[in-house]
Formats: C-alpha cells, sequence, structure tokens
C-alpha cells in the first residue's frame, strides 16, 4: 500500500518546549516511514546549532532577548532547512524538523519558505505538549545529561541550567493554534490527549495512527523462532513440516526460559503464526507458561509460490534465471506465486503496531523471513539488509526500548542441555547513537 | 487481528445536537465492528421514543421545559440503555448508544450505570460537533424530512420544525469536559479537527482512525471481476491463469464503458485504480488503463483468495481428492481454511487496509480484482450479513457501482456481454422514504 503515499514529498516539522520527546518522536517516525519504503531524515537543528555555534551554550544563549544568539539560531534554522529541501529535491520523500519551532512567527516563515522553494511539498506539524513535570525531568535525565553541550559538567548543573533554558523557551511559546491554517496533530501528556487538524492524504492518515499508538512504557519483546523443523533439517523452504525432536526439546527449554525470565508475571501477550512448527512451539511454552497465545496469519512465512517445499539447490536447478534474480534483489525479488520480502513487510505491518500499542510484555514466535522485518523494524535497520539478517534458530532477541534505541540481548538455547549463552550489545548501540541523529 | 482481545466489552455513546451525523457515525462504526467479525448492535435513542410517544412530536415535545415530555423522555433513554447492556451481557461484544446525550447529568448517569453492570468494561462517548449551516441544512434535508417523526408534513414544514427542534436542544447543551472524567473522541466539522481524550486499548484506537477518515462526499465505488480466465473455463480453482477470448474481449468493453463514464480528463486523474498482481486483473486492468491514460495500483492485498493444496483443481477433483474438506467447506464456507491457504475470515482481516483507503477516499474508486475478494468488499460497503460474504453473487462480465449514501448504499448492476458489447442495467435505489413509511420497524431495527 505504500504506494499510495509516494505521489507527494512531504515535510514534518516538530514543535515544543525542550524535553517534550520531539527527538524521540521524530525518531520513531523517521524508523516507521523508512521501514514503510520512504526514505526519511531527520533533520535536527540542535546539531547544526552545535556544529556551527559550539557545544558550550548555557542557557543564556537561549535568551530571547539576546540578539546575537537569536541571530546565530535563525541562520542554523534556516540551513537545515535547506539541506532539508535539497534531501527532498535528491532522493529523500519525507524530511523531518526537529526543532522547537515554538513561535508562531518560526512556523510562518518556514511555511513562506517551503512554499517559495518547494511548493509541491505537504507540510504536517507534530506538537509535543508535556504538562508533568515527573516525565520533564525524567527526560533530560535520560537525554540531555549525556548531550554534548554539557560534557564536563556534573549532572545537578547540568540539569539545572537546562531547566533555565527551558524557562527561556517557555517566555515565547505560543502553542499551535487553528487560525495557523496548518495541519496538525498534538499529543499531549504522552497520548492522554490528541488533537488532529486537517488532516490530508495517505500518509498523514497513517502517520496519525501511529502516532497514537507511541508510549514510553519500557517493555520488553522477546523474538524467537520456531524450533527446528523437519523441512529445516532437509533445508527445504516453505511448506508447513512439523518440529523435529531437537525442535521439540527447544521449545521445551524456551518455556522454562521464560518462566524464569517472567519471575512470576503472566500479564504478558504471546502472539505466534499458525503454520505448524509455531503452534506447536507456542504451545509447549504455554503449557509451562500457563497463559494463551494468539496465532496470526499475518505471521506465517514467506510464501516461496512455486518453490514451495524445494531446496535450494532444487530451486537454483529447476528455476535458475529466478534464482539469480533473488541473489540479486533478495528484498524486491518475489517468487513466482509468492511473496517478496516487500510484501512481508507491508502484511506484517498491523503487528508493528500491536507491539508499540502493547505495555505489557510481547512474545513472538514465529519464522526467519517475518523476524527479520520486525527485528529490523525495532532494531533501526536499513531496509535492504533486511533479507540477510541474522536470526537463527534455538536463540531470544530480547528487546528492551530504551531512549533513542533499543537494548538488545541474544540469548542462546541450547536445546539439549538447556544451558543459555547471553549476549549483550547494549553498550555498543549507545554510543552510537547520539551523534548519529 | 480479531482474534486479540475479544474479551472486553465495550459500549460506545454518541453526544450532540439533532443533525450532527450521530446516526450516520454509529451506523457506519457498527458496519465496521461486524465486518471485522465483533457482535455489534447500535441502540437509538429516538427510535424508542417514537416507538412509545409515537411520532406526532413537533419540537415542543422536546422543550427541556415540558416536565411530562422530558419524564417520558428519560424513561425511553432508559430503556435503550438496559437494552443496551442486556444485549452485552447475552453475548453481545460493542453496544452503541445513538442519542443527544447532551447533558452532564445524563452522561455521567449512563456512564455509571454501564461501568456498575460490567467489570471493565470500556466506555468511549463520541461528540459530533458541526458549526457548518450548509451541513447541517443537508443533513437534515437528506435524513430528516424522510423521518417517521414527518411523514405527513410537507417539507418545509418539516425543516422549520426540525430547525426548531435544534434550538430546544441548543438551551441546555453541554460539551463534553475533561473534568468528567471520559474517555472521548470529538469531532468537529466532519473530521476536521478530532480531540481524543484517555483513549487507549486495540479497538478504540482502530475507531479513531477509522473517524479521521470518515466523510459524506458521495463518491462512486466501481467493482469488477478480471474477464473471464482459462481456469475460469475449466472450472478450477486458484491458478494465475491468463485470459480467455471471450475474457480479452470483456476488457475491451469494461474499457469502453468506462471510457464513457469517465467522459473528461479531470474526472479520468480523479479515479483512484486498483487491481491485484494476478495476470487475469493486471491483463484486465492494462486494457481499461490504456483506454482511460490512467495507471492502476497492483495490490497483493487485492490477490484472490489463496486455496493452499487445492490450487489447480476443479471441484470434483477437490470433492474426490479431499472430502472431508470438501464437506466441512460446504458447511462452514465462510471460516473454513484451505490447508496451507485461506479463509474468507483471513481474507477480511487481508483487505482491511483497501476497505480504509476506499473509506478515506473522496475521488472515484475503480476496482478490478477477484470473486471472493469482490464478495467482501461489496459486503462490507452494501452492509450484507457477514455469513453471507462466501455466497454473494458477484458474477463474472458485470460492473457494480456502489454509491454510498447516508444511511444505505445505492447499487447499480452494469452487465456487459463481452461479445456484443450490449449492456443490461439492474438498479436499486434505496427509497429510505418508502421503507420509513411503510415499514417502522426499519428504523428501529438496524
Amino acid at each position: 500500500m505504500q504506494e499510495l503515499g509516494k505521489q507527494q514529498k512531504m515535510v514534518i516539522g516538530m514543535v515544543g518546549l525542550p524535553a517534550r520527546g520531539k527527538t524521540y518522536i521524530s525518531r520513531k517516525i523517521c524508523r516507521y516511514l523508512n521501514w514503510m519504503g520512504f526514505k526519511s531524515k531527520v533533520f535536527n537543528i540542535g546539531n547544526y546549532r552545535r556544529q556551527i555555534c559550539g557545544t558550550d551554550c548555557n542557557s543564556n544563549f537561549f535568551d530571547p532577548g539576546n540578539k546575537d544568539a537569536s541571530k546565530a539560531r535563525d541562520e542554523c534554522a534556516l540551513l537545515a532547512l535547506n539541506d532539508m529541501i535539497n534531501y527532498l529535491r535528491n532522493e529523500g520523500d519525507v524530511s523531518l524538523y526537529d526543532g522547537t519551532n515554538t513561535t508562531k512567527q518560526r512556523r510562518k516563515l518556514i511555511m513562506e519558505t517551503l512554499q517559495q522553494k518547494f511548493s509541491e511539498v505537504q507540510v504536517f506539524w507534530v506538537e509535543s505538549i508535556c504538562n508533568d513535570e515527573d516525565v520533564i525531568l525524567r527526560n533530560i535525565q535520560l537525554t540531555k545529561l549525556n548531550n554534548p553541550d554539557y560534557v564536563g559538567k556534573s549532572s545537578d548543573e547540568a540539569t539545572q541550567d537546562f531547566q533555565q533554558r527551558i524557562e527561556q523557551y517557555t517566555k515565547v511559546y505560543e502553542p499551535i493554534d487553528m487560525d495557523e491554517n496548518i495541519s496538525f496533530i498534538k499529543i499531549i501528556d504522552i497520548g492522554n490527549d490528541i488533537m488532529i487538524y486537517n488532516i490530508q492524504g495517505f500518509l498523514q492518515s497513517k502517520l496519525v495512527s501511529y502516532l497514537m499508538n507511541l508510549h514510553i512504557y519500557p517493555r520488553p519483546i522477546y523474538l524467537s523462532r520456531h524450533g527446528e523443523s523437519q523441512y529445516n533439517v532437509g533445508h527445504k523452504v516453505g511448506g508447513d513440516s512439523d518440529l523435529t525432536q531437537t525442535g521439540l526439546m527447544y521449545a521445551k527449554q524456551l518455556g522454562k526460559y521464560f518462566v524464569q525470565e517472567l519471575e512470576g508475571n503472566r500479564n504478558i501477550k504471546m502472539i505466534t503464526s499458525t503454520m505448524q512448527r509455531a503452534l506447536r512451539t507456542s504451545n509447549e511454552v504455554c503449557e509451562l507458561l500457563g497463559i494463551e497465545y494468539y496465532s496470526l496469519k499475518a505471521l506465517d512465512e514467506i510464501n516461496p509460490g512455486i518453490c514451495d517445499g524445494l531446496t535450494y539447490q532444487q530451486i537454483a536447478d529447476k528455476f535458475p534465471q529466478d534464482y539469480e534474480e533473488r541473489k540479486m534483489n533478495k528484498l524486491t525479488y518475489r517468487y513466482p506465486r509468492g511473496e517478496s520480502y516487500l510484501d512481508v513487510i507491508s502484511r506484517v505491518e498491523q503487528i508493528i503496531f500491536e507491539i508499540e500499542r502493547s505495555r505489557l510484555p510481547v512474545i513472538v514466535i514465529a519464522h526467519q523471513a517475518i523476524l527479520r522485518c520486525l527485528y529490523a523494524y525495532f532494531h533501526e535497520h536499513e531496509v535492504p539488509e533486511i533479507p540477510k539478517l541474522n536470526i537463527p534458530l534455538h536463540q531470544v532477541i530480547k528487546l528492551v526500548p530504551a531512549a533513542y534505541y533499543c537494548k538488545e540481548t541474544r540469548i542462546k538455547i541450547d536445546p539439549m542441555t538447556g544451558h543459555w549463552e547471553i549476549q549483550d550489545e547494549a553498550t555498543i548501540k549507545k554510543v552510537k547513537s547520539f551523534l548519529d541523529l | 487481528m480479531q482474534g486479540c482481545n475479544r474479551s472486553q466489552k465495550i459500549a460506545i455513546c454518541t453526544v450532540g445536537l439533532p443533525a450532527r451525523g450521530k446516526t450516520y457515525i454509529s451506523r457506519k462504526l457498527n458496519r465496521y465492528f461486524n465486518w471485522l467479525g465483533y457482535k455489534s448492535r447500535v441502540f437509538i435513542n429516538g427510535n424508542y421514543r417514537r416507538e412509545i410517544c409515537g411520532t406526532e412530536c413537533n419540537s415542543q415535545f422536546f422543550d427541556p421545559h415540558n416536565e411530562t415530555a422530558q419524564k417520558a423522555r428519560s424513561d425511553c433513554a432508559k430503556m435503550a440503555l438496559q437494552d443496551l447492556i442486556q444485549f452485552l451481557k447475552n453475548g453481545g461484544d460493542v453496544g452503541i448508544l445513538d442519542g443527544t446525550n447532551i447533558t452532564r447529568e445524563r452522561r455521567l448517569q449512563i456512564e455509571s450505570d454501564l461501568k456498575q453492570s460490567f467489570n471493565g468494561i470500556q466506555t468511549l462517548w463520541i461528540e459530533s460537533i458541526c458549526n457548518d449551516s450548509k451541513v447541517i441544512q443537508n443533513n437534515i434535508r437528506l435524513t430528516k424530512i424522510n423521518n417517521p417523526d414527518y411523514c405527513n408534513v410537507n417539507s418545509d414544514e418539516a425543516t422549520i420544525d426540525f430547525l426548531n427542534r435544534i434550538k430546544m436542544y441548543e438551551q441546555i447543551y453541554e460539551t463534553i469536559t475533561d473534568d468528567e472524567n471520559l474517555s472521548y473522541i470529538k469531532t468537529i466539522n466532519v473530521g476536521a479537527d478530532i480531540i481524543v481524550h484517555q483513549v487507549y486499548g486495540f479497538l478504540l484506537s482502530k475507531i479513531v482512525s477509522f473517524i479521521m477518515n470518515l466523510h459524506t462526499y458521495p463518491r462512486p465505488i466501481y467493482l469488477s471481476r478480471h474477464g473471464e480466465s482459462q481456469y475460469n473455463v475449466d472450472d478450477r480453482v486458484g491458478g494465475d491463469s491468463d485470459l480467455s477470448e471471450l475474457g480479452e474481449m470483456y476488457a475491451d468493453k469494461l474499457a469502453d464503458f468506462f471510457f464513457k463514464e469517465f467522459p473528461t480528463k479531470e474526472t479520468k486523474n480523479e479515479i483512484i485504480f486498483f487491481t491485484s498482481t494476478m495476470r487475469r486483473a493486471i491483463h484486465t486492468s492494462d486494457v481499461v488503463a490504456s483506454k482511460l491514460d490512467i495507471q492502476p495500483l497492483q495490490l497483493k492485498t487485492l490477490d484472490e483468495i489463496n486455496v493452499g493444496i487445492c490450487d489447480g483443481m476443479t471441484y470434483t477433483e477437490i470433492a474426490q481428492k479431499f472430502p472431508s474438506d470438501f464437506q466441512e467447506r460446504k458447511i462452514n464456507k465462510l471460516g473454513y481454511r484451505y490447508p496451507r491457504g485461506e479463509s474468507y475470515l483471513d481474507l477480511i482481516s487481508r483487505i482491511e487496509p483497501v476497505i480504509f483507503e476506499i473509506e478515506r477516499s473522496r475521488q472515484p474508486v475503480m476496482i478490478i480484482a477477484h470473486q471472493a475478494i469482490l464478495r467482501c468488499l461489496y459486503a462490507y460497503f452494501h452492509q450484507n450479513e457477514i455469513p453471507e460474504v462466501p455466497t454473494l453473487d458477484i458474477p463474472l462480465h458485470c460492473v457494480i457501482k456502489l454509491t454510498p449514501a447516508a444511511y444505505f448504499c445505492d447499487e447499480k448492476r452494469v452487465l456487459i456481454n463481452p461479445q456484443t458489447g450490449e449492456i443490461s442495467i439492474k438498479e436499486e435505489y434505496v427509497q429510505e422514504f418508502v421503507r420509513s413509511k411503510s415499514k417502522q420497524k426499519s428504523f428501529i431495527d438496524l
């Protein structure tokens, strides 16, 4: 369905005081759009300011009365705007303009500049409003203190300075008004209240649905393939084969893993496909946990069409052309009478919404291609990488969403011995994420 | 996704002055839920009032100072609510209370009654606000004049009386405020502006998306199957066969038909054109596309139902090879899933995004697809009962033009002879006026 949104380029402008989750939201939207096939990029005005004015800016820099600083900040905003327009002209479909944009004047300036330089573009505003002091303080602690602006300062100093910075912005803050005649969504107190005005088009409509499902509850997501199946052993694709003995043992060990991991909490959600190997695995786990699972056709493995039941060797022999085509472009190649990875992404989108929405831990027991697509979404991989991602059998991938990224832990479970091997990838991700905005 | 979250009961209550589209929204939501597989029903306060107090109620009846009338109306509202609660107790999933509910007092009473009747019931309030007098006049003209309340009155008198009725309500109208502690959605001026407050949950979030996409533009939806295919000739299911000669002729005649339907370049460019990724549909669409100079979008979601292991077989062969499956399908064609394939219920789930797209569109929609797919789409817009879906009549070489109107859907079937190009038309205009006069029951009986 993503073809429908391709017709127009779009700019999404963020609005809100500091520490209101604008960067969080823009990154989420960017992630979602890229995953759906729309080339998107976030242009963070703060980063431009840091590059041009340096990182030694205390709260006085943000005083609206400070004429020099205001001029410098305006220039940064326009620079970011120009880069954004260039991106859209060249390869991008959607640009996200991540800045405070807290005055009517600034918003008007942006609308007029866009109208002048790139009139075919659609503009959509997302305003984040938060009045909960606890949430704001937590945001500051989680994301601002490690900000390059505060390198070398104690966390108390940094917090105080940042709160002063917020006050500077508050002096001139004008929330979006309907008479500005712009399309917008206001998200208040993390979705407690939402206001939608003048939404137009396929993409805006989808984004609103998406945004309504976001929250900041740090619930874990567990992804696992079914246990080893008969076809896995025979190296065949497709089919609806059952588990092997080893596969069954994995299922039981998986159940034991969850019993320990969940520590008595049975308030969780488990979803699986309608295929035998996944159902049997889920059955074993659910029996041990004493919960029920939901079986969804949307989680069924990629349909290999006419190649169903063949080994890769047999496919290479019988359909050499298709075999080559798939090697060259595994993402878009569609098995005759079957699916492509892009079809799977489309199919699995509703599952993404479900998982995003859920405030309970989610366990997904599914198949390789399906999990590649799900994993890529949460872990921010580039879409072309999806068909090659490493999702081996007999391994649980635990994802815990944190501020701007997902903490990942992989638990390799030996089906025979039940022995676990834990791989933690958290630290590497943390350093990368900030500069990489 | 209907597998998830079936356990909770949901009650939806409308709020708003008369002629604000409350019944329209209730009916649309009711249709949507039933189509998704939830047991849903609308309870209209107005109908209860009509049954009990009669239909000769002019605007004086609605005067807030008219004490006897007030008591009568309040009793009717209580009955509607009781019936809703009873419905939910007897296995219903979603109850929709369609009424004005414009005072805080009334709302708090209803909310408290609902919360007391069910542990963990989810309630949602939908307030429809409209300040556009043109829209209101239009609503009155389209839906009120034919209302049983005005069956003995001419349309000018009816309009004046109805406007007076609205004034009565305006005297005591209190819009929903946050301190009432209700989960609500306010839709203002037909969805131009939407406010959502404390709405959480799978189904309730879907409702917001659904309401966002509603509008009242009367645009036509054209449904047609691909032309006759090789497999159709051989009576086989599944496959990805190409068009037969007759099928190709149909494609030509279909293109001619659409060429006449959309005479100007502007109208042609407006069309939203979808087809599937299967040969027979693509070839039919290509002929239409080149004649109209437009491009169809090929959606895999519109591919025909996947018949799994029965692919390529005739019904006789299926009966012979898989007799128990054959029987099972005869008994429960809706839920039966072909091994390694799909069921009609899977199909309904699969095409939901397309339904949303069509609802959202304000331009004519053209879909060239397959029998099972079109049965599902047709059933949604034509408001058929779900169990009927697998047996609906969607023949080859026929264009079905649906024009959704206020509460019903007009239909026009254009049967095109592929060889001669001869056209025969069957029309079904829903005569709301006739229905409402002759069978009062029909208004209540949603």
